[in-house]
């Protein structure tokens, strides 16, 4: 509010387009690795950021060294599939084991750990209908004493419709539930949902990068007057690289909706 | 000056006030000393001097810079009590000046990183929009960095903007600036003088770690009745002063109001002709001098911002209000010749309120800070050579960080804790010249800091889907803690010749109030808190050095100070905090540490036909917590390489004066998106390391003249940045027309050659 008090008082405003110098910084390395307790291949990405003023695109890199191991003995080299991806096939994703993941590309060494916890199952799911469709509402129990991260991922007719982040912080032992009142769900959809368990630093990284995508709140008419402290998402990688590696336990659960 | 040789003949004190022969007002360091042996001193804030010297006959010189120095024989052979008026100079630009005038303080006190202004000489400089400001000056100054373009709020030697403590009349004022930060809430008309120490304050000063800025009020006329009006393009401003008793008891008031309210009544627009915005200012003073030994004073500051926006039915409306208040009564008691006392009892007072009301919601919210101060302080002018100063001080603070009320499809009553903080201590000081050209000033102040606070009520079952960013922060709880600290002070200054000196500071500083979210001043976040459980008192050790001379021919001073500042418990946001919930939540705060070092020159010429001054500082400002920037040391928000400030005052003859500034900083340090990758299908912007990109740099020429004409009216039209230098106030990204993929980079600049006429008239 003040921002449009402040600019309407400013009668010599001028706006100019400019180009911004970030040759200091350059190119940075992208790195986003699953492990899951499903079959694999698991898959790790790896790209190259655009400049601010290109289109935003994944940028492959085809030529880095990738290998996962994890604290069992097992250790895999990745091969490329296809341009920036990289698949494990034969390690076999397990709950409890810590994986880790090593990038080496010109020259730097990317390095990042992530432990696949236990999987958290859900008690029941549940439709509720709101007048036009059905909504959705899933029960779990968190278990006291641990800090536990979940992500739900719903799939309407194979579709991504939605998902949320869940931490369990502040809940210790009672049952919890995830509702979803406008779920969009109509008589005789497929509705899958992947529910995850995830380990703080996926959490965090995913929460981070929801408030970056989310842009309701800035206006680009207006500056900043109160300024946004936006960075990146916190990353578990090493020596500068973006993206996350996340070992991740997941349980589906399919249904049909009434 | 000469040491005071032992003597073993008796000694006698010459004591009194010194204060100006037009209007009665105290003159703060006046020089008073003996002709024919320099043996002397100077008088304090409340024209207050005390000599101790042998009896016999003397030539007593009392002189102040820009007055006619007054030359008295006394045969001093029992103590004695001698009131002096100074009378100002009449303008005359010729060389008979006495040189001995500009030796003085400058070069030989103790004071380090001390720079005095006088609002009267200030008010020829040009300013945004003709209001003249004491803040803007102040920018202007080495050391003092401003923060974004046409903002009032500054930054001493790379701290942060909390760190500065406001001063008027002895009454701490929190949130100094008018609700959009644009201008300061200090009317320059009812100012006498200004003082800005930047870290290696005396003990008596404390409680913030990058400056203290003292700020008296005129006391008013004791002499005749008279008055300043002035219509600008902001303000309307009317000051009255006089005397109730000629000689005894004054008064001063002095008002300014905005007045483009005024106009929106004639616009066609409904929201705007019922829209309302308006900020006054009001300062009142009084003084009674009772009897030689005792003097009291009152002096009181209201100030309010008030914003009212109509919507298009009753329903709608949003109304914001802002405003401080301090009230101060004083009291000088001079014990003895030689022992001069004042004890205050000061109140201070911030308010913030704001509605926002729609058809089928309501939101209100509301903060208050409360302070009630009882202080002494003594000064024992023992001899010429000692001076000791000591004090104690209590300070009950309240705050009231918010309280949200929103009344809409459910009520949500959020009530953030209040916090009681006791604060009482004492500080004890001692001025020593121990020989001719060895001078210090030691002394400790110490603090306690005891804080009680209330915890949150905060009722979250109440809402329906509780926001993301609610599930990380944490409630505060009730609280129950006790800090305290010593804070040593020492300054010493070696004399190389009567008109050189070099001097070395240290200074330790507690501070114990602390704006969470320090980038959002003159907005309603700005919401002070004091330390807690969680957030510890900040504290600073500044080491400084510096080189002092006078060139008496060409009337000029000139300084070189090196400093360098080491501070600990800083508080910043974590990355990724959400900046509303960290001006009221410990839990988005990361502590840590900072340190900024630098260098500053400072040519100041202060008489003569052409007056101003060059001020330069190169420094650097750095910040290291652990929770940002991966721990690695980044650059504080308003780090500036280089400050370059150019002012130039020139009186052509009795009505005519041009004057101009010019003044190239580097740009602030910004965090920015420099790049985009893809997560999970979306595309997400890379950012660059906290505040590793650069503004471009900043530089703006502005240019003012003054008329005096001949019924005591004055003229003043000032262009600001006069060459239309497009400076970039920040720097957003939009869409590029025709192409939505991609994003072009955009630079909003906010004022090129703006113009103003200012009117005034003494009376």
């Amino acid at each position: 509010m003040s921002c449009f008090l402040l600019l309407s008082l400013c009668f010599s405003c001028h706006r100019d387009v400019i180009d911004l110098d970030f040759e200091s910084i350059g190119d940075q390395v992208v790195i986003e690795g699953y492990i899951t307790n499903e079959r694999g291949p698991y898959t790790v990405k790896i790209s190259k950021t655009s400049n601010y003023d290109e289109e935003g695109k994944f940028n492959p890199v085809s030529s880095a060294d990738v290998y996962i191991s994890d604290d069992q003995g097992n250790y895999e080299e990745l091969r490329v599939s296809r341009p920036g991806h990289y698949q494990a096939y034969t390690l076999q994703g397990v709950e409890g084991r810590s994986y880790t993941l090593g990038v080496t590309y010109e020259g730097k060494e990317y390095t990042a750990t992530s432990t696949m916890p236990v999987a958290l199952e859900l008690d029941s799911i549940r439709f509720v209908y709101n007048g036009c469709c059905n909504g959705l509402l899933c029960y779990f129990v968190d278990p006291p004493g641990t800090e536990d991260y979940c992500a739900f991922q719903v799939y309407i007719n194979r579709y991504l419709a939605y998902g949320f982040l869940y931490q369990g912080r502040f809940t210790n032992g009672e049952p919890v539930v995830w509702e979803r009142e406008h779920g969009g769900i109509q008589r005789g959809d497929h509705v899958q949902i992947d529910f995850y368990t995830i380990d703080k630093s996926t959490y965090e990284f995913f929460s981070m990068l929801t408030d970056d995508t989310d842009e309701d709140d800035y206006d680009p008419k207006f500056p900043d007057i109160i300024p946004i402290m936006r960075s990146n998402p916190e990353t578990n990688l090493s020596n500068g690289a973006l993206g996350h590696f996340s070992a991740m336990s997941v349980r589906t659960y399919s249904r049909v909706g009434p | 000056m000469y040491r005071l040789r032992k003597t073993n003949k008796p000694t006698s004190t010459i004591s009194g006030f010194v204060s100006d022969a037009e209007t009665g007002e105290a003159l703060f360091g006046t020089n008073v000393y003996l002709k024919d042996q320099p043996i002397g001193c100077t008088s304090n804030m409340y024209g207050f001097y005390s000599l101790t010297v042998p009896e016999g006959n003397y030539s007593v010189v009392y002189s102040y810079i820009g007055y006619e120095s007054k030359i008295f024989e006394i045969n001093l052979n029992k103590n004695m009590i001698s009131n002096v008026e100074l009378r100002a100079k009449p303008f005359a630009a010729d060389t008979v000046i006495v040189r001995a005038d500009l030796e003085e303080n400058f070069v030989q006190s103790t004071e380090m990183g001390t720079i005095t202004l006088v609002p009267k000489e200030n008010s020829k400089i040009p300013v945004l929009l003709g209001e003249q400001d004491i803040f803007r000056v102040l920018q202007l100054l080495p050391g003092v960095a401003q923060a974004r373009e046409a903002d009032c709020v500054f930054y001493v030697r790379g701290g942060n903007s909390d760190q500065n403590l406001v001063l008027l009349d002895e009454a701490p004022i929190y949130n100094a600036y008018h609700f959009l930060g644009t201008f300061s809430v200090f009317n320059a008309d009812a100012i006498k003088d200004v003082k800005l120490i930047k870290g290696s304050a005396p003990a008596r000063y404390g409680g913030k770690l990058s400056s203290v800025l003292d700020i008296q009020m005129k006391e008013g006329n004791m002499k005749r009745f008279r008055g300043d009006a002035s219509i600008g393009l902001i303000f309307s401003r009317l000051t009255v002063e006089g005397p109730f008793i000629k000689d005894k008891s004054s008064f001063m008031i002095s008002g300014r109001r905005t007045y483009a309210d005024l106009f929106t009544g004639l616009s066609d627009e409904e929201v705007v002709k019922n829209s309302r915005l308006y900020f006054y200012d009001f300062n009142v003073k009084t003084n009674y001098r009772l009897n030689d030994k005792n003097r009291i004073f009152l002096s009181g500051y209201f100030g309010n911002d008030v914003l009212e926006i109509a919507g298009d039915t009753n329903e709608e409306y949003i109304t914001n209000t802002w405003g401080n208040s301090t009230g101060t009564f004083r009291w000088n008691h001079i014990f003895n010749e030689k022992l001069f006392s004042n004890t205050s009892l000061i109140y201070s007072q911030f308010k913030y309120g704001m509605k926002i009301a729609s058809s089928d919601e309501k939101i209100e919210n509301s903060s208050a800070i409360d302070d009630f101060t009882l202080k002494t302080d003594f000064q024992y002018f023992i001899n010429p050579d000692n001076i000791l100063s000591f004090g104690s001080f209590y300070v009950n603070h309240t705050y009231r960080p918010a309280q949200i009320l929103i009344e809409g499809n459910e009520v949500i009553d959020i009530r953030i804790g209040e916090k009681r903080a006791n604060e009482a201590g004492a500080f004890i000081s001692h001025e020593w010249k121990m020989t001719d050209r060895f001078k210090v000033e030691y002394g400790s102040r110490y603090t306690m800091f005891f804080v009680d606070g209330e915890d949150d009520d905060f009722d979250m079952s109440q809402m329906d889907e509780i926001p993301h960013e609610f599930y990380d922060i944490e409630l505060h709880e009730k609280e129950h803690t006790l800090y305290h600290g010593l804070e040593p002070r020492f300054t010493a200054n070696y004399l190389l010749t009567p008109s050189i000196s070099i001097k070395f500071g240290y200074a330790r500083n507690y501070q114990n109030v602390h704006l969470l979210s320090s980038s959002t001043n003159g907005t309603p976040l700005n919401v002070w808190h004091p330390s807690s459980s969680r957030v510890k008192p900040q504290y600073a050790d500044q080491y400084s050095f510096g080189f002092f001379q006078n060139k008496k021919e060409q009337n000029l001073e000139f300084s070189w100070e090196l400093y360098y500042k080491d501070m600990r418990n800083q508080i910043d946001y974590k990355d990724g905090a959400d900046i509303l919930l960290s001006s009221f939540y410990e839990s988005e705060l990361a502590f840590g540490k900072g340190w900024a070092y630098g260098m500053e020159l400072f040519l100041k010429k202060q008489i003569g036909r052409l007056t101003g001054w060059i001020g330069y500082t190169l420094s650097t400002s750095e910040r290291k917590f652990a929770e940002i920037n991966e721990g690695k040391p980044y650059p504080a928000a308003y780090d500036r390489t280089h400050d370059f400030a150019l002012v130039g005052i020139y009186k052509l003859n009795n009505r005519w004066t041009f004057s101009a500034n010019w003044i190239y900083q580097t740009g602030t340090a910004v965090t920015m998106p420099y790049g985009k990758y893809i997560i999970n299908g979306t595309v997400v912007e890379a950012y660059t390391a906290r505040n590793a990109f650069r503004m471009p740099a900043y530089h703006r020429l502005d240019i003012g003249i003054t008329l005096e004409t001949q019924n005591s009216g004055t003229w003043n039209f000032t262009l600001y940045n006069a060459y239309g230098e497009r400076n970039a106030y920040s720097i957003y990204f939009r869409e590029k027309a025709g192409n939505p993929q991609i994003k072009e980079a955009v630079q909003l600049s906010l004022f090129s050659y703006v113009p103003s006429l200012t009117y005034s008239f003494t009376f």
